[in-house]
């Protein structure tokens, strides 16, 4: 458990190549996951993300490379055999069984006897929230529910790395953000090796401690969440991580522009219109040379009107260099 | 009052859909039917309960009885046993010429049982290949005849269904640790529930209606009800035909109760709003299902290209004069028109008995699919569901006669109406047509109607937009096993079949039942040429039917 | 969108070709004011079409023929309504269904006269059911079979149960076979009430192959008719050795046993709730006319009748008649059948 400094501990994968009908869909991908720590793989739909969690349960034979897990080589090792445990975005509860047997699922594999199986279940809908459910069935369930319950299952039996495949993006906003948060705290107190797939960069955030970014089945940067997050290492990669402008060499936030008070700003613009936003009001700005722009306007001063020209400054802690290392 | 009113014109426009294929049964199915009862159970006006006594208390019909049960369970519990892996194989797994095989698992279907019988013979009797068996007048060679008729359905029905299936539940259970059979065990199969439930219900009424295979393969030892009921009523003793009819017609309503709790509350709603995986690579773990899927093929297709080895000879010479002979009237006095002639009348007859077959299990379908707001109404829904099964478990020996003493007489006279036949095999279909509908239509969700029906758009306009789309694959796979199942019926055909239109199964018994080697030719050889014929035909309109579908889609 | 094109393609050559299939619009030319008759006989009904509109230009008639089965099913259709069955004249029902029709009084006495020849088939005292052709259901052995063995032919029923020639005949049951019940007759006419069950458990004992139909029997297990058969004596008609001829058609390689033959007569009769009596009775003396009779054997397997048609050249050459078959009456039949399948069945099946 305490071995997190040994090279060879956890999960690593080496050269990694899936190829459907010889068009890769994952090209010699590498990537290190630490034993107990959280990994998520950032990529846009199609980048091959998917594949290369399904690579790793061993759904997916590989065309190249390798996949190992504390030193041991998982070739050959048919996914029942692997130890993992699998999470999909919507869940997949069985719909034939309970809540309850849902979680006592892999519990009943390993043929735990049945006092113990009651208690871990209880213990487990505990640890999600869901004290009570187990007689429900999952067609009664909310969404958040139906993922708490997978979670729930996918932890029962102490899987050696849990693999997420996107496990909150069918939720909504508010629950997203609240589960992400649970999610987090749930994965630290079982000490659960985890690798997360998804397309959001705040799921990312929220719960891995190692971000991983795939783009057309590539692995083109990974490290430290803050590492990644502070040098993102081109304008897509930066686009990923939630920068939606490039503004030269530098990736800049959406809240990072604000009205300049007088002259003096890093920027010119003309104002194209004003909104209101959850976030308080925002200027529409076509930045000279950069493009329509959310700018924070001034307290406390008039709102300029639209085609008013302005300067626009750049807050600094809002922005990140380009060219970060690729891993 | 208001909400009275509402519920009134729901219920008025459910009975204006379901209103013509009720009509259709009532008339073509229940009519004939009942008459026939009627006749036996109350010759004179009165009902006779002791007859009815008398003849259920027969040893015989005890017999008869315990083998129908036994027989079609062990024929569907085999079907099912051994369609499996062939599902799997054809519609999970990327095999090579897997869409011709999945076309030519529909062959067994439309091959006249007579041919059949035959080739079986040739196959399990004294010097056959598998002669070594012993099988030849036993129960094995019915059960195993059955089995050969009956693994389509279970491919097709549950094939349909595992080709929709969402692999990601049987994936995120083999993660959690279950080895592949334990998925398959605690994951797959219950999933795939319903349709295996419909599959089951089907193959077994046609196991325990089954008629030709045991006449001639039982060996005059083994009769079943069907068969005991085509005897009594050659021996003119209709209150035991009746009775046993009764009977027959309590099971078929026995098993489709069950069938409708083993399908559950889930109903069986297949869903369809997602794109299907696409077959995948054989893996190590798929040697056994393909290993089996090989045997199956191998099995199924021995008796087949017996009879097409059979076709080819004369006199114990190769030749190919059986085939030339098929298009030459006079030939044979056996027949009064060329064979080719009869398969066109038998295409004839197949396209409309499909088109009606499809325009009346579409009915049913959208009848019995519609959310149910009460109680009642689901039950009444449910009653209809099982309604239209019944053709499947009746004997087509007493609907046969129960036509001529009924529609073919005045008033309505409508024997020498040329779409009789192929109304009656419309009837015959409707039961797999609304089993291949009846999933994908309840797959549906109903705010997709809602949302069509807020946009403004009329409840028919709404069946275009919305139904329609989605059910015109399955349809054209229901019209494929209607087609099939038209093209071989030959029970209830045979009484009503008009002698200067033959169709093809009808000029197959004709030619095997009259001696002549005389020619070139022989009279059994263009039999079996012609058997060889009626299946290139089906397998050919079945392909192109697949052409017309997206793969998989669809319960069937 | 890459899909649809060529599923376009598809249906729109495959659904007209369809709709070409279809059956409507197909009526019945009906010509007008010609009065209908209708004719209600077994599957093997058959005569040349030449005939047909003759019969139909003479009468002014227009001539339907119904074929719902084989005789029993014939019988059957008849029986269910023997007031008005929809039909006026039948043909087909042979000796061991005959008495139903008579027992169901559907039947109408036949005005016309018999002719020559036929006086010998008709029933006494019954005008109802008219004879119209008659056949012999014979043990048939396979001559070529024996001759490349060296081994004499059987030629009598006992010879069946001789164990020079165990597991060698094949023959249908009775239940479901109209040939098979003549031979379960044949044996209760040789061996009577008392002797014949003994001799089918002499036929069971020496390996008789019990099959379901005739076909079953003669193209699957018998040498001479199928491609694969192993049984060279077979239960057939006396008619069959004229349809095994070599290709040339010099000779044939089957030979009926004229001393086990069982005389089965098919009848006619004008239905008695007929709507065109008359035309009935026209009907029933037109299949006792000549030219019918002589194109019977030839379209039916049958032979006719009358004495005084001639009888098609490889019939006269390979199916010799017998001179002494067995027969029975219609009503000993009728009382006796199911009581004897019903033994039968507990001889053979146990």
């Amino acid at each position: 458990m305490v071995e997190e400094k040994d090279p060879e501990g956890g999960l690593r994968l080496r050269g990694v190549t899936v190829a459907y009908d010889g068009v890769p869909a994952l090209a010699d991908a590498s990537l290190h996951l630490p034993a107990g720590e959280v990994l998520a793989v950032l990529g846009p739909s199609g980048s091959g993300k998917s594949t290369l969690l399904r690579a790793v349960a061993g759904l997916e034979p590989l065309t190249a490379g390798s996949v190992a897990f504390d030193g041991a080589d998982l070739a050959g090792v048919p996914p029942h055999r692997r130890g993992f445990a699998l999470m999909f975005q919507d869940g997949q509860l069985f719909g034939h069984l309970s809540v309850g047997r849902n979680v006592a699922y892999p519990l009943r594999l390993r043929r735990t006897p049945r006092a113990a199986t009651r208690a871990r279940v209880g213990e487990l809908l505990a640890l999600v929230g869901l004290d009570g459910y187990a007689d429900r069935a999952p067609g009664t369930l909310s969404g958040g529910e139906r993922q708490r319950v997978a979670l729930a299952r996918a932890l029962a039996c102490a899987p050696r790395l849990l693999l997420l495949d996107e496990p909150l993006s069918a939720l909504d906003r508010a629950l997203r953000e609240r589960l992400a948060g649970d999610l987090s705290g749930i994965l630290r107190t079982a000490g659960t090796t985890a690798l997360l797939v998804t397309h959001d960069v705040d799921e990312a955030y929220a719960v891995a401690d190692r971000v991983a970014l795939v783009r057309d089945g590539r692995v083109v940067q990974e490290g430290a969440v803050a590492d990644v997050d502070a040098a993102p290492r081109d304008a897509a990669v930066a686009r990923l991580l939630g920068y939606p402008h490039v503004v030269g060499d530098r990736a800049v936030r959406r809240t990072a522009f604000t009205l300049a008070a007088g002259a003096g700003g890093a920027c010119t613009g003309t104002v194209l219109h004003a909104r209101a936003t959850s976030a308080g009001r925002r200027l529409l700005v076509d930045l000279d040379g950069v493009g329509p722009v959310d700018v924070v306007p001034l307290p406390g001063t008039p709102e300029p009107e639209p085609g008013e020209r302005v300067e626009v400054h750049v807050d600094p802690t809002g922005t990140a260099p380009l060219g970060g290392p690729g891993r | 009052m208001a909400r009275g009113d509402a519920a009134l014109t729901r219920t008025l426009r459910l009975l204006a859909l379901a209103a013509l294929p009720l009509g259709v049964v009532a008339v073509f199915f229940v009519l004939p039917v009942g008459a026939m009862l009627v006749r036996g159970l109350a010759p004179d006006g009165h009902l006779d309960p002791g007859g009815l006594v008398e003849v259920l208390g027969r040893d015989r019909t005890g017999r008869v009885l315990w083998f129908t049960l036994w027989s079609a369970a062990l024929g569907t519990l085999l079907s099912l046993v051994l369609g499996l892996p062939v599902a799997y194989a054809l519609f999970r797994v990327a095999v090579p010429g897997a869409r011709v095989l999945r076309a030519l698992t529909l062959v067994p279907f439309v091959l006249p049982t007579v041919v059949v019988g035959a080739a079986f013979r040739a196959l399990l009797g004294e010097g056959g290949l598998l002669g070594f068996l012993g099988w030849d007048g036993t129960p094995a060679a019915i059960v195993a005849a059955l089995v050969f008729f009956n693994i389509s359905v279970v491919v097709r029905v549950v094939g349909g269904a595992w080709a929709g299936l969402d692999p990601r539940a049987e994936e995120a259970a083999a993660a959690l640790g279950a080895s592949p059979a334990r998925v398959l065990l605690t994951v797959t199969l219950p999933a795939l529930r319903p349709a295996l439930a419909s599959a089951a219900a089907v193959v077994f009424l046609f196991c325990s209606t089954a008629f030709g295979v045991v006449l001639t393969l039982g060996g005059l030892r083994y009769a079943t009800v069907e068969t005991e009921i085509y005897l009594l009523t050659r021996a003119f003793d209709l209150p035991a035909a009746a009775c046993l009819s009764l009977v027959q017609v309590v099971t078929v309503v026995a098993l489709l109760a069950v069938l409708g709790r083993l399908r559950g509350r889930a109903g069986d709603a297949v869903p369809v709003d997602r794109v299907p995986p696409r077959p995948r690579r054989a893996r190590r773990g798929d040697v056994p299902a393909l290993v089996v899927t090989g045997l199956v093929v191998l099995a199924t297709a021995l008796p087949i290209v017996g009879l097409a080895v059979a076709s080819l000879q004369v006199r114990g010479e190769w030749t190919l004069a059986n085939y030339r002979a098929l298009d030459e009237p006079g030939i044979t006095t056996a027949l009064d028109v060329p064979v080719l002639t009869a398969l066109r009348n038998s295409l004839q007859v197949a396209v409309d008995a499909t088109w009606m077959a499809l325009l009346l299990g579409l009915l049913v379908a959208l009848v019995v699919t519609r959310r149910a707001r009460s109680r009642p109404e689901r039950v009444a829904r449910g009653l209809l569901d099982g309604f239209f099964m019944l053709p499947l478990g009746v004997s087509a020996v007493v609907l046969g006669f129960g036509l001529l003493v009924t529609v073919a007489r005045p008033p309505l006279a409508l024997r020498d109406e040329p779409l009789l036949v192929p109304l009656v095999q419309a009837l015959v279909a409707l039961p797999l047509v609304v089993r291949t509908l009846v999933p994908v239509l309840a797959g549906i969700d109903d705010r997709q109607r809602q949302a069509a029906a807020s946009l403004g758009a009329s409840p028919a306009r709404t069946l275009l937009v919305v139904d329609l789309p989605v059910v015109w694959r399955p349809l054209l796979a229901a019209a494929g096993f209607a087609f099939a199942t038209s093209l071989g019926e030959f029970g209830a055909t045979s009484f009503l079949s008009r002698p200067d239109h033959p169709t093809l199964p009808v000029v197959i018994g004709r030619l095997l039942g009259s001696p002549g080697t005389t020619g070139a030719q022989s009279n059994p050889g263009m039999a079996m040429a012609a058997a060889v014929v009626l299946a290139a035909t089906v397998t050919a309109v079945v392909l192109v039917v697949e052409r017309l579908r997206v793969p998989s889609v669809g319960a069937v | 969108m890459r899909r649809i094109l060529p599923t376009l393609v598809t249906g729109a050559l495959v659904l007209p070709a369809l709709a070409a299939c279809s059956t409507f619009g197909e009526g019945e030319s009906a010509s007008g004011g010609t009065e209908k008759l209708v004719l209600v006989a077994h599957e093997s009904f058959s005569l040349p079409d030449e005939l047909i509109e003759e019969f139909e230009a003479e009468h002014d008639v227009d001539l339907e023929i119904r074929q719902p089965g084989d005789a029993g099913a014939v019988v059957t259709e008849i029986a269910l309504n023997p007031d008005d069955s929809g039909a006026d004249a039948v043909f087909g029902v042979d000796t061991t269904f005959a008495s139903r029709l008579l027992d169901a009084d559907a039947l109408e006495s036949f005005e016309g006269d018999l002719p020559s020849g036929a006086d010998a088939f008709a029933l006494a005292d019954e005008d109802r059911l008219v004879p119209v052709d008659s056949g012999n259901v014979c043990v048939n052995v396979d001559t070529a079979w024996f001759a490349e063995r060296g081994l004499a032919e059987p030629e009598s029923l006992d010879d069946l149960v001789d164990p020079t020639y165990a597991d060698l005949f094949v023959t249908p049951g009775p239940v479901d076979s109209s040939p098979g019940l003549a031979f379960l007759l044949t044996t209760v006419a040789a061996y009577g009430e008392d002797g014949w069950r003994d001799y089918w458990r002499g036929l069971v004992d020496n390996g008789t192959e019990l099959v379901a139909g005739w076909s079953d029997a003669y193209y699957t297990s018998f040498t001479g008719g199928g491609e694969d058969g192993q049984r060279p004596i077979v239960l057939s008609y006396d008619s069959s050795p004229a349809f095994t001829t070599t290709e040339d058609g010099s000779a044939t390689t089957t030979r009926a046993l004229l001393d086990t033959c069982f005389t089965q007569v098919e009848y006619a009769g004008v239905l008695r709730g007929a709507d065109n009596p008359e035309g009935a009775q026209e009907l029933v003396s037109w299949l006792l006319s000549e030219e019918v009779q002589a194109a019977l054997p030839d379209n039916m397997y049958v032979y006719p009748v009358r004495d005084d048609v001639e009888l098609p050249a490889a019939w006269a050459e390979f199916a010799p008649r017998p001179a002494a078959p067995y027969t029975m009456e219609p009503a000993e039949i009728a009382a006796n059948r199911e009581t004897w399948i019903g033994e039968w069945r507990e001889e053979t099946q146990r």
